[in-house]
């Protein structure tokens, strides 16, 4: 194995340009794919944090009813006794601090355009121990003035030409289905990693929607901040636990834990991460074409240098190997390259980050994040990609390795 | 003297489109150990193919061919890769040298393929053989850095590190000046005297002619004359 080894090693670096442009498709394929799953993975904790930290929390409480209509965001169904259920809430050990929030439906002008908004009252100082919402405003979350305050999106801004200290309409119905506007002054604009509340993040303060919406004590919602677990099943475990301790209290709450909003989640990542596999299965493709491409043309310049091996004894098996072997160097030669050329891209995404928001612009992706994209380290795909790269090269050598084992001596002597 | 190679009414036909090429016509042949064979005769005549049949690197299409008695027509590939490795080497009119393996690995080849021996051994072997064949000091470059007498005695060397019975060698002097073919013909002499192996050259080269002490004549795929001297 000694021999055929050096014979494979020396002859691979023989056509070295050949071999670079293969080892360098090869390895550009393999950090691509382990540079994408870095991104991916990034945006999927991105999107989960997200979730927990500026959408959804660890656990958001509401009436079954109130849930069925959601999408036109009644005043109809609020919660019973919202304190009572936050005392009930807070029992639970995982769970640091809660909060309430009213959403509505309103209607936002600038005094010539006006669009339809989803909006959302908020207890300003317990809802930042909830949410980090705070902490992306630009300008305040909030101030101390006597006058109504409200906080947007800063895209949902900029379509309305609005900047902090602008005033701006807000009409909406109220509890009692009476129509009522009023003036609200810009006072924090957020840009936050989560672009649909970039996007149409209308924030009031419940003191004001208390008047506002003629409310009178009414909360859609509970949200739950709870402790932070490393391991993302972990976390779904606590808010999962703590959904079915509510609805078991109370049934005709709905409870909608992390677990739920992330998994959902989870899911249709998955299905971008198949797409994402199938434009790596072409790479690989491609890379295994030419390991193929170049063992081949490896086979065919050195016919006799094989008779010659055959001559003094090899055995067609012994050649096969040969090329195998070659193919393998190619192979452990192109993962590592790819491992490290991913590494390279991977501390790149990490430490740097995808400028979504630049490279985008105003273009909505779709995707779960804003600002900038960081990857996540994932020594397992790494592991998972210089293997498969060692598998392409084994399986796109069989071919030619077996062509080179059954070429008649004789011919292969004779062969100029 | 001891018959080490026998062949039986051997034919071997190729076919040519729609043609068949009868290389060999029906050869019969007896080859003692130790002999210093040249086989003679025009292109096409059929010499490299009695080589090839000899070193079982072709199969004959009938006929028998018997080594020490015994017939090598019922051998499978890897039992005829094995007899190769045991008894027989080859030296090729191009040298045909491994050219990613330096002249002392070259050498070496057959040994490794062998695994009779030490790593330590076969490194004294090939050196041994090295300087044999006028080439001490040599053993690290690379066949692209030699002459090309340089190569053919490296051929030499490789062909005689394992001490077959048979050497088998086509046109060994072809592409060499007269005065590197009359030291190469000179190596081989000694060697065969030394060491008792069994050399037959396919040649048109009359020096090789002049030196062999048998020469078998081959005209049509058949023995034309086989004269000793």
């Amino acid at each position: 194995m000694g021999t055929l080894f050096k014979i494979a090693w020396r002859n691979v670096w023989r056509h070295g340009k050949r071999t670079a442009l293969t080892i360098i498709t090869m390895a550009f394929g393999l950090g691509l794919y382990i540079g994408m799953d870095s991104m991916l993975k990034g945006m999927d904790r991105s999107g989960l944090d997200n979730i927990i930290n500026l959408s959804d929390s660890s656990l958001r409480v509401s009436t079954k009813a109130y849930e069925e209509e959601r999408q036109s965001y009644p005043l109809d169904y609020g919660l019973p006794d919202p304190s009572a259920l936050e005392a009930f809430i807070a029992r639970d050990t995982l769970v640091e601090a809660t909060s309430v929030r009213t959403r509505f439906v309103g209607q936002l002008s600038n005094g010539v355009d006006s669009i339809p908004v989803l909006a959302v009252a908020v207890e300003p100082e317990r809802d930042a121990r909830v949410l980090m919402l705070a902490d992306f405003t630009e300008g305040s979350w909030f101030g101390n003035g006597g006058e109504r305050q409200v906080v947007l999106g800063f895209r949902l801004a900029a379509d309305l030409g609005l900047a902090v200290g602008d005033w701006v309409t807000l009409a909406a119905r109220t509890r009692y289905e009476a129509q009522n506007a009023d003036d609200f002054q810009v006072v924090g604009l957020i840009n936050s990693s989560e672009p649909s509340i970039n996007a149409s993040g209308v924030f009031v303060d419940m003191a004001d929607a208390e008047t506002f919406l003629e409310l009178d004590g009414l909360r859609t919602e509970i949200i739950v901040k709870m402790e932070r677990r490393v391991n993302l099943t972990d976390a779904m475990k606590d808010s999962d636990g703590l959904a079915v301790a509510i609805e078991a209290a109370y049934p005709a709450l709905d409870a909608q834990s992390f677990g739920d909003v992330g998994r959902q989640f989870l899911e249709l990542a998955k299905a971008k991460s198949k797409s994402i596999g199938m434009i790596i299965f072409i790479m690989m493709l491609i890379a295994g074409v030419g390991i193929a491409n170049t063992i081949l043309m490896s086979v065919y310049s050195r016919i006799r240098e094989i008779g010659v091996l055959r001559a003094f004894g090899f055995k067609p098996k012994d050649i096969s190997r040969l090329f195998l072997i070659e193919g393998g160097i190619i192979g452990c030669v192109g993962s590592l390259a790819g491992v490290l050329f991913g590494i390279g891209l991977d501390a790149y995404f990490i430490f740097v980050g995808f400028p979504v928001e630049s490279m985008m612009g105003e273009i909505d992706m779709g995707l779960p994040i804003w600002g900038n994209l960081y990857g996540e380290w994932n020594p397992d795909q790494m592991v998972v990609a210089a293997v498969v790269g060692v598998l392409v090269a084994l399986f796109s050598s069989r071919s030619p390795a077996r062509k080179a084992s059954r070429l008649e001596v004789t011919n292969a002597l004779r062969f100029v | 003297m001891a018959a080490i190679l026998q062949l039986e009414q051997v034919r071997k036909t190729y076919i040519k489109g729609e043609n068949q090429v009868h290389a060999l016509a029906g050869v019969d042949l007896t080859i003692e150990q130790g002999e210093f064979l040249a086989v003679v005769g025009p292109s096409g005549s059929g010499k490299t193919t009695l080589l090839n049949i000899v070193g079982c690197l072709d199969s004959p299409s009938s006929g028998r061919v018997l080594y020490k008695g015994e017939s090598l027509g019922a051998m499978k590939e890897d039992q005829l890769s094995d007899y190769r490795k045991e008894h027989i080497s080859f030296i090729f009119q191009s040298y045909n040298l491994i050219p990613v393996l330096t002249v002392r690995e070259n050498v070496e080849l057959p040994l490794v393929i062998e695994r009779k021996l030490s790593k330590e051994a076969i490194r004294a072997k090939a050196d041994e053989v090295i300087a044999s064949v006028g080439l001490k000091g040599l053993g690290e470059r690379y066949p692209r850095e030699l002459s090309g007498g340089q190569e053919q005695r490296v051929a030499i060397a490789r062909a005689l590190v394992k001490e077959p019975y048979i050497v088998l060698a086509d046109e060994p002097t072809a592409n060499l000046d007269s005065h590197t073919a009359e030291e190469i013909v000179d190596i081989m002499r000694e060697i065969n005297r030394t060491k008792g192996a069994t050399f037959i050259f396919s040649t048109h080269d009359p020096l090789v002619q002049k030196h062999a002490r048998r020469v078998l004549t081959i005209r049509d795929g058949l023995v034309h004359a086989d004269e000793r001297k």
